[in-house]
C-alpha cells in the first residue's frame, strides 16, 4: 500500500468507493459543520453530543478514530476529502452484473491494500463480457473478462476438432 | 522342138482370130443389109413401128408394167427401209453405247472429282473438328484447373468463415449461456487473481499516468 501523495494521515473507510461517495462524505461533513455551526450560534454552552451522521461519515471517522466535535479533526476530514478528490486516482472497473456493496467493498480494499491506498472505483455494468471485470486505468484498459478470454482461444476449439474430429460429438 | 510347138500354138491362134473376124463381118453385114428401110417405105416402118407399140405395149401392159415397177420400187423402198432401219438400229445401238460410254466416263470423272472434293471437305471438317477438339480439351483443362483451384479456395475460404464464424457462434452462445448465471461473487476470486497478476501493471500505470 502506498499512500498518497499529500495525505494527512487518514485514510478513507472500505464504504467509501466511488468519487460519488467521496462526494457525499464531503457534503455530510459540511452538513456536520453547518449543523454544529448553527448550535453554535444558538447556544453558549459546549456542545457535547454530536447530530446524527450519516452510515458513510461515521465510517470514516470511526475508521480514522476522528472526533468530528473537535474543529481540528473535522478540517483535517474536509482538507482530506478535497484533496482526495483532486488527486486520488480514479480506476474504471466494469462487471457484467449490478455488483453488491460487500463485493465492491472486497475490491476496492484490495486495490488500497495493494495499489494505493486512497483509489477510487468508478464501477459500471457491461454485461457483453459474461464474467470478469474490465479495469481502465488512466492510460490502459486491462479486459479481464470471459469474452477475452474466449477471445483468446478462439482457435483452441477448431484445433481440438482439427486434432480429434472423430471424438467431437 | 520347142520352137515347133511355139509356131504351131502361134498359127492356131492365128488362125481362130482370122475365123472370128471373118464371122463377126458376115453377121454384121447380113443385119444390116436385112435391117436397112428401103427409100420409099419409111412412112410404113414408122407406122407400122407405132401400129406395134401401140400393138405391144398396150394399155394392159402397161398396166401390168406400171404394177410390176411399184412392187419393184415398193420391194426396193422396203428393202432400204429394212436396210436403213437396220442401219439406224446399229447407229443408235452404236449411238447408245457410244453415249452411254461417254456419259459414263463423264459422270465417273465427275463422280471421281464430287469424290475428291467430298474427301478433302471430308478431312477438312476433320481437321477442323480436331483443331476444335483440341481447343476444346485444352480449354477444358484449363477451365478444370481453374474450376479446382477456386473451389479449393472457395473451400479454404468457407472452412476458415466456418472456423472464424463457429468459434464466434459457441463464444457467443457461451456468453449468453452464462453471462447472467455466474454470480458475482463467486467470480471474485478470480478476479482478484487477475488483479493480482497484473499489480505491476496497474501500478505503473497509475504512478506514470495523467
Amino acid at each position: 500500500m502506498e499512500p498518497s501523495s499529500g495525505s494527512v494521515g487518514l485514510n478513507l473507510p472500505s464504504g467509501v468507493v466511488t468519487p460519488g461517495d467521496v462526494r457525499r462524505l464531503r457534503r455530510e461533513l459540511k452538513n456536520l459543520e453547518d449543523s454544529l455551526q448553527q448550535m453554535r450560534l444558538r447556544t453558549t454552552t459546549p456542545i457535547a453530543k454530536l447530530p446524527r451522521l450519516g452510515r458513510q461519515l461515521e465510517e470514516f471517522s470511526s475508521t480514522n478514530r476522528l472526533n468530528m466535535l473537535l474543529p481540528d479533526d473535522r478540517q483535517r476530514s474536509a482538507a482530506f476529502l478535497e484533496h482526495t478528490l483532486g488527486h486520488a486516482p480514479v480506476l474504471h472497473i466494469a462487471f457484467a452484473t449490478e455488483a453488491s456493496r460487500s463485493f465492491t467493498t472486497q475490491i476496492v480494499l484490495w486495490f488500497r491494500q495493494n495499489i494505493q491506498n486512497d483509489v477510487l472505483l468508478s464501477i459500471g455494468l457491461e454485461p457483453s463480457i459474461a464474467a470478469g471485470c474490465v479495469l481502465r486505468t488512466p492510460n490502459k484498459q486491462f479486459d479481464f473478462s470471459l469474452r477475452s478470454h474466449f477471445a483468446k482461444q478462439t482457435n483452441l476449439l477448431v484445433d481440438k476438432l482439427k486434432a480429434e474430429p472423430t471424438n467431437v460429438g | 522342138m520347142t520352137i515347133w510347138w511355139l509356131a504351131t500354138i502361134v498359127g492356131t491362134l492365128l488362125a481362130a482370130t482370122l475365123a472370128f473376124v471373118w464371122v463377126a463381118v458376115r453377121l454384121g453385114h447380113g443385119a444390116a443389109t436385112k435391117g436397112k428401110p428401103q427409100p420409099g417405105e419409111a412412112g410404113s416402118f414408122e407406122k407400122a413401128a407405132e401400129t406395134d407399140v401401140e400393138h405391144i405395149f398396150n394399155e394392159q401392159f402397161r398396166e401390168e408394167l406400171k404394177n410390176r415397177g411399184r412392187l419393184h420400187f415398193e420391194k426396193i423402198i422396203s428393202e432400204n427401209a429394212m436396210f436403213l432401219q437396220q442401219d439406224l438400229r446399229l447407229t443408235t445401238s452404236q449411238l447408245n453405247e457410244y453415249m452411254k460410254g461417254e456419259i459414263t466416263k463423264t459422270l465417273q470423272d465427275e463422280f471421281s472429282k464430287y469424290e475428291q472434293s467430298i474427301t478433302d471437305a471430308k478431312q477438312l471438317a476433320i481437321d477442323a473438328l480436331q483443331k476444335t477438339n483440341d481447343v476444346i480439351d485444352e480449354q477444358r483443362q484449363s477451365l478444370a484447373g481453374q474450376l479446382e483451384q477456386e473451389v479449393a479456395n472457395e473451400k479454404a475460404q468457407l472452412i476458415a468463415q466456418f472456423e472464424k464464424n463457429m468459434a464466434l457462434v459457441v463464444n457467443h452462445y457461451v456468453l449468453a449461456a452464462v453471462g447472467d448465471q455466474i454470480d458475482l461473487t463467486d467470480q471474485l476470486e478470480f478476479i482478484l487473481n487477475d488483479l493480482e497478476t497484473n499489480k505491476q501493471a496497474i501500478l505503473e500505470d497509475i504512478r506514470h499516468g495523467a
